[in-house]
């Protein structure tokens, strides 16, 4: 997809401005942080738990070629056909090549981040395919023409009211005076419209959220079984997966599984894990004839080598971005690309360069929200921060930003005049404030007042108090 | 070629750094549990997945456990989709039920698998594909009933394994299914439906036996 991440400023702005996106965020991210919370409570080893998933993946990332030379081989084996992609476009035209050969026309697809990071479907569809997403978030946008909001809640920015609208402009075949006034009826009329188009579909493509090279299988956690339809009724099965997907047993697997669904929803295990190992066997009744692994780069093995290697650990559970303070206030869009919220702010500018993408480490408070819940420990901040200098070394930031920051260096390294300054501002202020004790309103703040006040300065500088004290303690 | 081009490029980033070994992993303690510890954990949270839970005193009971299930509840079939031999020899005709033999098909309402193992530390049924269990049996009809022998109700994903390891050894199955509730979603306004795409209503039997696998000595 066409990244928009330069226009940062201006997408948050707007999407702080949306009302209806407001009512959209002011639920569910906080949902997903309630019950996420109460399933790392059930379990008291769940730190020990992070740590054995943090050291799973770095163990499995320091030694990655191997481990995919051995999944290739077992997948091989098993009857699986294994594909290799440098890049997108790469990826793309094997998919296709799969679709072609298969004389395929309806492609039906189970959830996967990288297909939208590789743009699969626009490539498809404009080489005549039909292709329709199946996770129920990602039908409602593929719909409505929009990219995910979120990596585990597509659809997370759009209510109900949303939803039923979408779905009587678009099913038309249906009576126009059908209630969709409920959750109930609208997940009704979505389950039917897609039925028909999983048992049509010539060829199933999903993602994966773990490769097991012991078994060659990939895993794929869903809560409506839209994936596992896409992989058993379909006679082509595709997998287009990153390389840093594998894991090296399935007993690994399960220690990711045990945090994964934990950190995303809150719940221990989601209603289908499922692990898939090539095409139908003979005696079998259902599953497809043919299975196709598509082991895609786009940018990771450089990431392996840079010092971004530590985001490689990421399993998409989506918590960072619940529990980060700017993805609650402005939601996923904002971003301008497929990875939203603090995971996005590292990987964006490591897969598309910091170039166009400078604004997105500085969308964060620091306030390290997301590393204490990422379930594979991922030092977020200081990767955000590396990126901050690095934009700050090929002199990308704003000229406010850069003026402001030159301004502050030269103060914060005179301590005299640090302290001359801060001393008649304190004066000046408590001066000003002495009457409400309080400052409502001050110039270039409007916007940070509008929701609360500012305490007025008390007359003394930090630095002449602690003088004045026994190291802060009154005399 | 791409592939020889990619495997070049990790591994020249993986002899940057030293490898890193993977500790000893073990289930933690809070989630394991065995024998009749393990059955009353399953049955526990399961039913918190909102998993119904019958009993049946053996196999041979199974058909007459449904027929139960189906007379208290509003699923209006009295035709199931099955295809274990080791559950179409009963007589589901005394039950007042028929049985239709092969993969499911899309009008199917209801079907009957066999689970492979069921796991208590979050009440999972595993279920491995084949012909006699088909994987369209537990995603196609609106309700899946799902036949598990009370011995192969085990601790931990661990456990789970070393059944799917003695069984299948180092081929898998085309697929194995951990099923830990009916399908769901919450796309829609973040409020929980279910039957998004696979059942509405999942149903577990829990066959009692008089055969137990052999206990460690203490």
């Amino acid at each position: 997809m066409k990244p928009s991440s330069s226009r940062f400023p201006d997408n948050a702005a707007a999407a702080l401005a949306n009302p209806r996106l407001r009512a959209a965020l002011d639920t569910l991210p906080g949902g997903l942080v309630a019950q996420r919370r109460a399933a790392v409570a059930a379990v008291p080893e769940f730190e020990a738990l992070r740590e054995a998933a943090r050291a799973i993946r770095d163990a499995t990332l320091d030694d990655l070629a191997s481990h995919l030379e051995a999944f290739e081989t077992k997948a091989i084996s098993m009857g699986s056909k294994v594909h290799w992609a440098s890049d997108a476009s790469e990826a793309c035209r094997i998919v296709l090549d799969i679709c072609r050969a298969a004389r395929a026309r309806l492609v039906v697809k189970g959830k996967s981040m990288v297909s939208e990071e590789i743009g699969l479907n626009a490539h498809l569809e404009a080489e005549g395919l039909e292709v329709v997403e199946s996770d129920l978030g990602e039908y409602i946008i593929q719909k409505r023409g929009e990219t995910p909001s979120h990596i585990i809640a597509p659809a997370i920015h759009l209510t109900e009211a949303d939803v039923a609208a979408d779905f009587r402009a678009y099913h038309t075949h249906l009576p126009a005076d059908r209630r969709l006034d409920t959750p109930q009826s609208l997940v009704a009329e979505a389950r039917n419209v897609l039925r028909q188009k999983f048992l049509a579909a010539d060829v199933g493509i999903t993602g994966a959220n773990f490769l097991v090279a012991e078994t060659g299988s990939s895993i794929i956690v869903t809560n409506e079984g839209n994936g596992d339809l896409a992989q058993t009724l379909p006679r082509v099965h595709i997998v287009v997966a990153t390389i840093d997907k594998v894991v090296p047993t399935l007993t690994e697997a399960m220690t990711l599984l045990r945090v994964l669904a934990r950190s995303a929803t809150g719940q221990d295990m989601t209603a289908y894990t499922t692990l898939a190992t090539g095409p139908r066997r003979p005696g079998d009744l259902d599953g497809p004839e043919q299975s196709h692994i598509v082991l895609i780069d786009n940018g990771r093995s450089e990431m392996l080598a840079s010092d971004m290697r530590d985001a490689l650990r990421c399993i998409r559970c989506g918590a960072c971005m619940n529990h980060c303070p700017v993805y609650n206030a402005i939601g996923g869009h904002a971003y301008g690309w497929v990875y939203p919220g603090p995971i996005g702010a590292v990987l964006t500018p490591s897969l598309l360069g910091i170039v166009e993408t400078s604004h997105l480490p500085n969308a964060s408070t620091f306030c390290g929200s997301c590393e204490t819940v990422c379930p594979v420990k991922i030092p977020l901040v200081s990767l955000m921060r590396t990126w901050r200098e690095r934009a700050k070394q090929q002199r990308l930031e704003t000229w406010p930003a850069r003026a402001l920051s030159k301004l502050w260096i030269s103060t914060a390294t005179r301590p005299a005049l640090y302290h001359l300054l801060a001393r008649v501002a304190v004066a000046i202020g408590g001066a000003l404030g002495r009457r409400k004790g309080r400052f409502s309103s001050l110039p270039f703040a409007r916007g940070w007042l509008a929701h609360r006040e500012l305490p007025a300065p008390q007359g003394r500088t930090f630095q002449q108090l602690w003088r004045e004290t026994e190291r802060g303690v009154p005399r | 070629m791409s592939r020889d081009a990619i495997l070049t490029r990790v591994r020249a980033a993986g002899a940057m750094t030293p490898k890193r070994a993977t500790p000893p992993l073990a289930a933690p303690p809070s989630l394991t549990t065995s024998g009749d510890a393990a059955i009353a954990r399953f049955r526990t949270m399961a039913a918190a997945k909102g998993i119904t839970i019958i009993d049946a005193p053996a196999r041979d009971a199974v058909p007459q456990a449904i027929a139960s299930i189906l007379s208290s509840t509003e699923i209006e079939t009295r035709q199931i989709r099955l295809n274990d031999p080791a559950m179409t020899k009963f007589d589901w005709r005394a039950s007042s039920l028929s049985i239709e033999l092969g993969a499911a098909e899309p009008q199917d309402v209801m079907a009957l698998s066999t689970a492979r193992a069921a796991v208590a530390e979050t009440g999972t049924l595993l279920l491995a594909s084949g012909a006699e269990n088909p994987a369209t049996l537990a995603l196609l009809p609106e309700t899946h009933a799902i036949v598990i022998d009370a011995m192969n109700i085990v601790g931990t994903f661990e456990d789970a394994l070393t059944i799917l390891r003695t069984h299948y050894g180092e081929s898998l199955p085309r697929a194995v299914n951990l099923i830990s509730g009916a399908s769901r979603t919450g796309d829609i306004g973040g409020r929980i439906v279910h039957g998004a795409h696979g059942p509405h209503r999942l149903i577990v039997i829990i066959v009692a036996n008089e055969i137990r696998a052999p206990q460690p000595a203490p």
